[in-house]
């Protein structure tokens, strides 16, 4: 075959039209004329600009009658199957009515024949029949049956799609009640002391104070639990890593430790959590992306609950959707708000971990701005970094929808554009694959060494968007070319890029759900890049990146492409510790109450904290991971419900004065768990904590900023538990905490107070 | 385990309002080109939709812009066709003519005189513009395209590329002097 550049084979090859065998032709052909290959460039050069023109043109709207009509014809058609049933009954009732008038008018006669009876009967048989054949119509058509509810729906929908934004806030509203059924613990607390470091220290210098106290529990408690090494406070330190432990007041409490490997990101919240009543969907006001409702963790007391036990969560996305919200001049909906990945979003100094762990723990107790009375506990993990150079060979599959509704330019395009930028920082030792899906999904690009950038970035350019979406197929087919291509030891990830409307094939969300779950046995790990706005699915996006070992980031911007994809792109692709989780055994003899400040979804079952068959969140390399506890030493009044006096129990305040006879000074005693990345085993670490009564002012720069972004949080979600909060005290908290700030992401939060603050008034 | 039930588009009102989301405005785009005016165009997608709710899901979904396209064509082609029947003598001309001489559709074009894409857009046939629309807006394949507008594959492919060349002159003027560029 001979080709001319005007050929329009030529074309349908640029667009992407031909099939295998015509491609091979041409590409054949291409070979040898450049005028060909010029041409080809050009065709896709005008087809993108193309359709970036046509995806600006302003979209016409039907008139708002026009939209009713259709709105009426749908109910009616949802109503189709009842019209039915009274059609039947109405013209059955006339056929008997009929019947009977007739058998009226022979009846006389009947009757004197004596055979009155049986017709009498016979009729009302028929009777019956017209009568129930009906009912039959509606339940055998399951279209109608299921049309019912939807009537309201669609009225809602329409004030929905009528523009407007302002009903989205109007939704959400918070549920307190206690949640945590499955965390436990009480007792009660002191707090105490400040900033100790625990982190990786080196070993001589362990030094008096915090350490010395934590010392003689942590060793008793440690060792135990798993084959692999607890660490306790100065074992570990010295043997490690022979840090230092410098203790400065000032600084932060580490608390270190050791831990070593696991993966990525996510997790779970157990299956007995999603199914608790506090999980429940719903679709805030005017936008279809749903939000779960989550219920805000409230305060338990440390006698009756002295354990608490989450899994660890380095997901950001609902910072981004908060941004989205704010920037548009709106309020996000509660539920669109977990403060644990707003407090996620930034970069926190916590120390690289010092020997075999693959993370540090850190701890740092401070008084607490919103409550003089209370306490502030944070605990943070660092993953270890790892050199862009040194980054583990990487075996990655794009996952990409295609469907229509992908088409605007915040999303196909963004993703096109981030991929682009990825591809580029991807060197020889890894290989990328694009596996696309809309009506019907299929492999667009077979795994292709990076060697060949150009052939990935020209397919990712010649990705289109139209169709329905297809989900499963697509998962499928990106997990079985992962695996074909696994790499052992290295990364292996599937990265699926959507707007989250799957509407064809499997759309029922467990099934899902559950296919990713079995897909994360084989090794391959998730990450879950979500856009678009409107039809936007956060919780299934949020729970298949937690099944899925995957992480989870919603880009609402080029930019924050670039900070997922690009600046954090170890943390966001390479695993280095999973099934991470965190229990904190509350001393009643120091806590009164303790609250875990967000990772509601996050929570897990004290017995699940040793079953490594409980999935939890993975670490990535240079993850930070900061979690706040809000505590109410022994002594202060304890926010909460009233319960009566147990009639089985020793009472309280006895319980309580005989912990506190014990004299113990630890406030609380860490636990944390992880396993390596391809591990099955996970390892324990331990370390006891004392508060060593740090104000507020005396607190690091990075504690104070993180718990301005979570007094935010809390006032954006409009929390029971925000005390004094409010968005002045945030600001001023915030820019006093700014820090350096080299990446401009907390100046950015400023503005974000700064726009809420507006739009509230 | 099942408590997440109202996330799926599993009612057929939900798969019509995402239809609808999706499909509005470039159906109504669409609908305009064939009936020269945007009112009509309302008119005939509103008809689409309300075809759709009467439609089995289960059978319309697997190619849903297909069909919407489908109908919705058929519909403007309908109306334009009994509108041109009114004041006949129109008919002729409307059918053939590209989009260059006075027509309903470059009437629409004045009313949106600000809109580049439909400024672009009428340097090309009529039956170039829908092609390129169906294309490059609605990122249809040729194949469904066919399915459409009942072209042939190969018809549909020429269009578009005539049309595409057709634009690249139109927005690069320099490339017609390049003559390796302009065989």
């Amino acid at each position: 075959m001979k080709i001319t550049p005007d050929d329009p084979k030529l074309t349908a090859y640029a667009l992407g039209e031909l099939d295998k065998s015509e491609r091979a032709a041409i590409e054949a052909e291409l070979e040898k004329s450049f005028a060909c290959q010029q041409a080809v460039e050009e065709i896709r050069e005008m087809a993108a600009s193309l359709k970036k023109k046509l995806a600006t043109e302003e979209m016409p709207e039907l008139a708002f009658a026009q939209q009713r009509k259709i709105e009426n014809q749908l109910k009616q058609s949802a109503e189709k199957p009842r019209t039915n049933w009274w059609r039947i009954l109405f013209y059955g009732g006339l056929s008997t009515a009929a019947a009977c008038l007739i058998a009226a008018m022979f009846l006389p006669a009947l009757s004197s024949g004596g055979k009155r009876k049986g017709h009498t009967l016979v009729f009302s048989e028929n009777i019956a029949k017209s009568q129930s054949q009906p009912n039959p119509l509606p339940l055998i058509n399951p279209d109608g049956q299921k049309q019912i509810q939807p009537e309201t729906q669609t009225l809602d929908d329409k004030t929905k799609k009528d523009k407007s934004s302002s009903s989205v806030v109007a939704t959400g509203s918070i549920v307190n009640n206690s949640p945590t059924a499955s965390a436990n613990a009480d007792g009660k607390l002191y707090a105490l002391s400040g900033a100790s470091p625990l982190t990786p220290p080196e070993p001589s210098a362990i030094p008096p104070n915090s350490f010395d106290t934590l010392q003689p529990t942590e060793k008793p408690s440690t060792v135990t639990l798993n084959n692999s090494v607890a660490l306790n406070g100065a074992n570990t330190f010295a043997g490690e890593s022979g840090g230092r432990v410098s203790r400065n007041r000032d600084a932060t409490f580490r608390s270190v430790s050791g831990i070593s490997t696991l993966s990525d990101i996510p997790i779970s919240e157990s299956e007995s959590f999603r199914n608790d009543s506090r999980y429940h969907y719903y679709a805030p006001g005017n936008e279809t992306t749903t939000y779960p409702h989550l219920i805000e963790n409230s305060f338990l007391t440390a006698l009756n609950h002295p354990l608490s036990t989450f899994s660890i969560d380095v997901d950001t996305a609902s910072y981004a959707n908060v941004r989205r919200f704010l920037n548009e001049g709106r309020m996000p909906p509660q539920d669109a708000v977990r403060i644990e990945e707003m407090i996620n979003y930034f970069k926190y100094d916590y120390p690289q971990p010092r020997g075999e762990d693959p993370f540090s723990a850190n701890i740092e107790i401070a008084g607490c701005p919103w409550n003089s009375a209370h306490r502030l506990v944070r605990i943070g993990l660092k993953g270890r970094e790892i050199a862009q150079d040194k980054r583990p060979p990487s075996n990655f599959v794009f996952l990409i929808d295609v469907s229509g509704s992908m088409m605007p330019p915040e999303r196909l395009p963004l993703i096109k554009q981030a991929l682009h930028q990825l591809v580029k920082k991807m060197t020889e030792n890894d290989r990328v694959a694009i596996v696309v899906y809309a009506s019907a999904a299929g492999v667009r690009l077979p795994s292709t060494s990076c060697t060949q950038k150009e052939k990935i970035l020209e397919a990712i350019d010649e990705l289109g968007a139209g169709g329905s979406t297809a989900g499963a197929a697509g998962i499928q087919a990106a997990y079985e070319v992962a695996q074909e291509n696994f790499i052992k030891g290295g990364v292996n990830r599937v990265l699926l890029c959507t707007d989250g409307d799957f509407n064809v094939g499997m759309t029922d969300q467990n099934q899902l759900v559950r296919m990713i779950e079995e897909k994360a046995k084989s090794g391959v790990f998730l990450t879950t890049l979500g856009v678009g706005t409107d039809n936007y699915k956060d919780a299934l996006m949020q729970k298949l990146a937690d099944k899925g070992n995957g992480n989870y980031a919603y880009l609402d911007s080029l930019e924050e492409a670039q900070k997922v994809l690009i600046d954090q792109m170890s943390g966001t692709l390479v695993t280095i510790a999973k099934d991470v989780k965190i229990q904190v055994e509350f001393n009643s003899a120091q806590v009164g109450a303790y609250r875990l400040i967000g990772y509601e979804k996050r929570m897990l079952r004290k017995e699940d904290f040793n079953n490594d068959k409980k999935d939890a969140g993975e670490i990535g390399a240079g993850h930070t991971v900061t979690a706040l506890y809000e505590i109410v030493p022994v002594g202060e009044k304890i926010p909460e419900g009233s319960v009566d006096p147990l009639k089985y129990q020793l009472p309280d305040e006895e319980k309580q004065e005989r912990y506190v006879a014990t004299g113990s000074k630890e406030l609380l005693t860490l636990k944390l768990r992880y396993k390596q990345p391809d591990g099955d085993t996970s390892k324990l670490l331990v370390f006891p904590v004392t508060d060593g009564g740090k104000s507020f002012e005396r607190a690091s720069t990075d504690f104070k900023f993180a718990t301005a972004v979570a007094e935010f949080g809390m006032l954006l979600r409009d929390s029971e538990f925000k005390g004094n909060s409010s968005c002045g005290s945030v600001l001023e908290l915030a820019t006093e905490a700014k820090g350096a700030d080299v990446e401009g992401y907390r100046s950015e939060f400023l503005t974000l107070v700064r726009k809420a603050q507006q739009i509230s008034r | 385990m099942t408590l997440i039930v109202n996330e799926a588009n599993s009612t057929k009102a939900d798969w019509v309002h995402a239809a609808l989301r999706q499909y509005e405005g470039p159906l109504i785009h669409y609908a305009a080109q064939i009936t020269g005016d945007l009112d009509r165009a309302r008119d005939v997608v509103q008809d689409t939709f309300i075809r759709l709710c009467n439609e089995k899901q289960s059978k319309v979904e697997p190619h849903l812009a297909q069909w919407l396209f489908k109908v919705c064509r058929n519909r403007a082609l309908d109306v334009q066709r009994k509108e041109s029947r009114m004041k006949n003598f129109d008919e002729t001309e409307m059918n053939s003519m590209p989009g260059t001489a006075p027509s309903p559709a470059a009437e629409m074009e004045r009313r949106e005189a600000s809109n580049e894409v439909s400024q672009l857009l009428g340097t090309l046939s009529k039956n170039q513009q829908e092609v390129v629309r169906l294309k490059f807006q609605n990122g249809l394949s040729y194949q469904e395209i066919s399915d459409i507008t009942n072209l042939t594959v190969s018809n549909v492919g020429f269009l578009i590329h005539t049309a595409l060349k057709t634009l690249r002159q139109k927005m690069q003027p320099g490339l017609a002097a390049n003559p390796r560029k302009m065989p």
